[in-house]
């Protein structure tokens, strides 16, 4: 199965089960649940459910392109279903038959994992999915979006796409995942890795960053003052990626950390709060 | 005559719920015993017995020959004075309620005096209710009650559980007991294993009918029955090679609680890595993979592993290369770090410790570093130890290993202090430095394994009593419930070390070095004696847990409260001395002395001159004979021969008692009789307090 048709099969799979297939958000971002899809929809009564595949940015993690597993740069394939289904569990084993994987030849464990993203302020509790002694999947039931105590209940379903592919097509090396029948995951990403690699250990310019992390905090502030969470969230995507830089970079020292780490939740719980308040309480007045 | 049978109502509830944590399962099961076993008592239900049974996604309560119905009971309720239920013969509102509340008529109620005032006493008839009523009214309150380390929502009903609960099985006899938690609504459908057997829906008529279909499918749903059964396979797999699995309780029991079906797999990986140390290689299987080490018969390790699987075999040697896959790679990072960690020497990495934080608000591990070395410096104030430079240097270097590439993958956090002490051998630091770093950390938990080396012990030691007192300057002391650093078990970790290693050490001087330390490098300390409160605290709990007498423990810590290695040894004499038929009357001889003695008396002096009686001179003379042999027992701590010593004033003690009178008018020689006692009191309670000491009068 090539890498397209993993996909295919998986958008496939999960519209027929009632979810919208979403495109990514248009920004960096460290992970699928910072995307809108995830991110605001975590809120209000109104039942969500979308499938969507999300580019996922982490700087930290770039390998100059010569580690077999290891990317700045990788996909993730998102599910979210509010309320969550009672047969969620049979719905994201059908979607693994959906892509080769018979659940009777396979070695498959849920192992408890309780999910904590500290720079968005969520938390939740569920698995990591262990596919013959792999991780494929990370399994979730939102409890805490922004610090704020969520219902109805979301479940979240993360695949790794490139591991999964990996392990279907057998490969050794994320760069030899067959895209299609001509062009390998290398084709397309490889020089991007060299690039970012160097980029973000070596070139990215610290004080510069410094300088936007702090405007864009600022300027996220007042676009929740305005009324525009929306657009203010945008700076909280922003402003995580920039940590992440910096990160990579070494330039913010451990103690350090927590601090910057809080004015990115901080800011991220402001946009939420408007959110709720602005989008979905005029909402519910409508009705 | 043939007897009717006698209906046997037995009750059979399954919860079903998405995968539990291993380590939830056992103790909350057992709460659904407890719990249940509280109902039955409670709601007068009488049973036969109540079983309970668990696997990683049910809990399973069968409970046999229970009664048809509540037993009916009569009794008396006492209600509200006369006066105040009736005024000018007619019910007040307060009367009225007593009446509508318990649902009583004129006859149901009489007046009685007690204590010269009347009251109103209704004698209540409780008609029995039915047992299915009280178990459909009780069982979602049961399982609502259960606890656990985390709970979650999982729908707008907003109940709780660890993880979602999906069905959920309830009959009594051949019929369902109706009720709902959450949007679960009670049935009689029961599912099959998840995987083998896609959660297959299966209709249950009785239990009996539920234990067969259980077996019948394979699904393990007792702990020790899937423990068995994994090393049974295991061996089965292992005997024709000659090999066998490295013991590990802990992780066979994380295994089990995570499977419902059982099968094993052996796996190999690339032979180069054995060239890892061993540790390393079984923190990468067993932390994240949950694999089991495979040995030689004599012990040595091999490049096999073995994997659980939950299910069947098919498709197994292809799932063990792709598990071989995953450990090559984990095995391959691994080696790496090592590799280079070994590239720089260590001591470079102190430095580093600057930017790693110790305790929030307590600055770095640097820090901590510097103060460590402090306590070795002067470590010969505090015990009788003299090689402070081997002591300081092991210091120096016992945490650089938290700055390696090894220690600072999560997966291998564990091995801290023991990579430590390898690199440190491999770049040829001397044996008793090494050997000190990487035994530091040690002992975990009571009863765990302890530093062998001295170097090893004093460097845990003061390792975990600065962690200790930084806990406290950082706000962290327990309260009540709340630990969330687990100083509590630190504190019982630092008692156990010093009682099991007998360290004669001077723990107050050790605070103040301490004390000081943290005062010079954030000008802020805490009262010392709220530390020492705290372990004295902790020791009780310590000496409890060994079974020792409440009162013998108040009467050692009374007298001698951190001194926990000499604190032991006194518990056991004391323990065992309470096992002879004449220990009442020792201590009762003497509390006697203790009772006497004023609370505010002041010592002024004993003045033989005064004595007047034969009795009065023997004892203190005996007293003046035995004082220094006294000291001198206690300081070569023969803590036997010192209770057998004070044991030996009984006969003295008794007559005394029996001739003087202690409280003669005579303030002159009241006044001596007083100071001698208080003088004896004061040798004995050297030893222990033994007016704390309950004297069993049976």
């Amino acid at each position: 199965m090539y890498f397209q048709d993993l996909i295919l099969n998986l958008q496939k799979y999960w519209a027929k089960k009632g979810c919208i297939i979403a495109q990514p958000y248009d920004m960096e971002k460290g992970a699928a649940t910072f995307s809108h899809s995830t991110f605001f929809r975590a809120f209000g009564d109104n039942p969500w459910n979308v499938a969507y595949i999300e580019p996922c940015r982490r700087p930290k993690d770039g390998r100059y392109g010569e580690n077999p597993n290891r990317m700045q740069h990788y996909y993730q394939f998102q599910v979210i279903m509010k309320p969550a289904p009672s047969d969620i569990q049979q719905l994201y084993l059908g979607s693994l038959e959906k892509i080769g994987i018979k659940i009777k030849e396979h070695d498959i464990k849920f192992n408890e994992d309780d999910w904590e993203s500290p720079t968005l302020g969520a938390s939740g509790l569920g698995w990591q999915v262990w596919l013959d002694g792999l991780e494929i999947t990370q399994f979730t039931y939102f409890q805490q979006m922004a610090g704020i105590e969520l219902n109805p209940i979301s479940v979240e379903l993360t695949y790794g796409l490139e591991r999964i592919a990996m392990y279907i097509q057998n490969v050794d090396s994320v760069y030899n995942i067959k895209w299609d029948k001509h062009i390998t995951y290398g084709d397309v990403f490889l020089e991007n890795e060299k690039q970012f690699s160097s980029y973000n250990f070596e070139y990215a310019n610290i004080e510069m960053l410094f300088n936007v992390f702090n405007s864009f905090y600022e300027e996220g502030k007042t676009l929740v003052e305005k009324q525009l969470p929306i657009p203010a969230y945008d700076y909280v995507l922003k402003i995580s990626h920039i940590f992440n830089i910096l990160d990579a970079r070494k330039a913010i020292s451990i103690s350090d950390r927590p601090s910057f780490i809080k004015k990115i939740r901080d800011l991220a719980k402001l946009c939420a709060e408007s959110y709720i308040k602005i989008v979905l309480n005029k909402n519910k007045k409508q009705e | 005559m043939g007897q009717i049978k006698q209906k046997q109502n037995n009750l059979l509830l399954e919860i079903g719920f998405e995968e539990l944590p291993a380590d939830y399962l056992f103790p909350a099961a057992q709460q659904l015993k407890t719990d249940t076993e509280k109902l039955l008592q409670g709601k007068n239900v009488s049973y036969k017995e109540i079983k309970v049974f668990w696997t990683v996604r049910r809990f399973i309560l069968y409970i046999t020959d229970m009664s048809d119905k509540q037993k009916d009971i009569n009794f008396i309720k006492k209600g509200p004075r006369y006066d105040i239920a009736y005024k000018d013969g007619k019910l007040t509102d307060i009367g009225k309620t007593f009446f509508e509340k318990n649902k009583l008529t004129e006859k149901d109620v009489e007046i009685k005096e007690e204590n010269g005032i009347k009251y109103l006493f209704a004698s209540i008839f409780e008609k029995g209710e039915k047992t299915e009523k009280v178990l459909s009214e009780n069982l979602p309150l049961i399982i609502k009650n259960l606890k656990f380390p985390k709970s979650m929502v999982w729908d707008d009903t907003l109940v709780t559980f660890a993880r979602p609960i999906r069905w959920i099985l309830c009959l009594l006899n051949n019929k369902v007991i109706k009720f709902k938690y959450g949007k679960v609504i009670s049935s009689s459908k029961t599912y099959l294993h998840k995987f083998e057997q896609n959660n297959k829906e299966i209709k249950i008529k009785s239990s009996e009918h539920y234990f067969e279909i259980i077996d019948k499918n394979g699904i393990l749903i007792e702990q020790e029955q899937r423990k068995n059964k994994i090393i049974m396979l295991i061996n089965k797999l292992l005997k024709d090679k000659n090999l066998q699995i490295l013991k590990d309780e802990e992780l066979l029991d994380k295994i089990a609680s995570s499977v419902e079906m059982i099968s094993v797999m052996i796996g190999e990986f690339d032979n180069q890595y054995l060239s890892l140390p061993q540790e390393v290689i079984i923190t990468a299987m067993r932390e994240h993979q949950r694999y089991f080490a495979v040995t030689k018969k004599d012990g040595q390790f091999t490049n096999y592993f073995i994997n659980i699987r939950d299910g069947g075999q098919k498709n197994n040697d292809f799932v063990v290369k792709q598990h071989s896959k995953v450990l090559f790679s984990r095995l391959n990072d691994a080696s790496f770090f090592y590799k280079e960690d070994l590239k720089i020497p260590i001591e470079k990495n102190i430095d580093k410790l600057k930017e790693a934080v110790f305790i929030t608000g307590l600055g770095s591990m640097y820090e901590k570093v510097v103060r460590l070395k402090n306590y070795c410096s002067q470590v010969n104030t505090i015990i009788n130890y003299n090689e402070t430079d081997v002591l300081t240097k092991s210091a120096e270097l016992c945490k650089a290993d938290l700055m390696t590439n090894m220690i600072s993958e999560k997966e291998f956090v564990g091995l801290r202090g023991f990579m430590g002490g390898i690199y440190l051998k491999e770049q040829g630091h001397s044996e008793r430095i090494y050997k000190a770093v990487m035994e530091h950390y040690y002992p975990n938990f009571v009863g765990d394994k302890l530093p062998v080396t001295t170097e090893g012990v004093l460097l845990s030691l003061f390792d975990k009593i600065d962690n200790l007192y930084g806990y406290f300057l950082a706000g962290f002391k327990p309260t009540g419930s709340k630990d969330p650093y687990a100083v509590r078990r630190q504190a019982l970790n630092i008692i156990y070390m010093i009682t099991e290693k007998k360290l004669d050490i001077d723990l107050v001087q050790l605070f103040n070095i301490v004390s000081n330390n943290y005062e010079i490098q954030f000008k802020k300390t805490i009262d010392l004696n709220e530390i020492i409160e705290f372990f004295k605290q902790r020791q009780i709990n310590y000496l409890k847990d060994r079974e020792v007498d409440y009162d013998i423990i108040n009467s050692i810590i009374d007298a001698t409260p951190l001194n926990f290695s000499d604190n032991m040894q006194k518990a056991i004499v004391l323990m065992e001395a309470r096992k002879n038929t004449d220990f009442n009357d020792i201590i009762f001889a003497l509390s006697r002395i203790n009772n006497i003695i004023p609370a505010d008396f002041i010592f002024n002096g004993v003045k033989e001159e005064y004595f007047d009686s034969n009795e009065e001179k023997v004892l203190y003379m005996k007293f003046r004979e035995n004082k220094d042999k006294i000291d001198n027992l206690i300081k070569q701590k023969n803590f036997n021969q010192v209770f057998n010593l004070i044991a030996s004033f009984k006969p003295e003690i008794d007559n005394y008692f029996n001739k003087v009178l202690v409280n003669t008018d005579d303030d002159l020689k009241r006044n001596n009789r007083l100071n001698m006692l208080y003088e004896i009191r004061a040798q004995f309670i050297k030893f222990v307090n033994f007016s704390k000491i309950v004297v069993d009068r049976k």
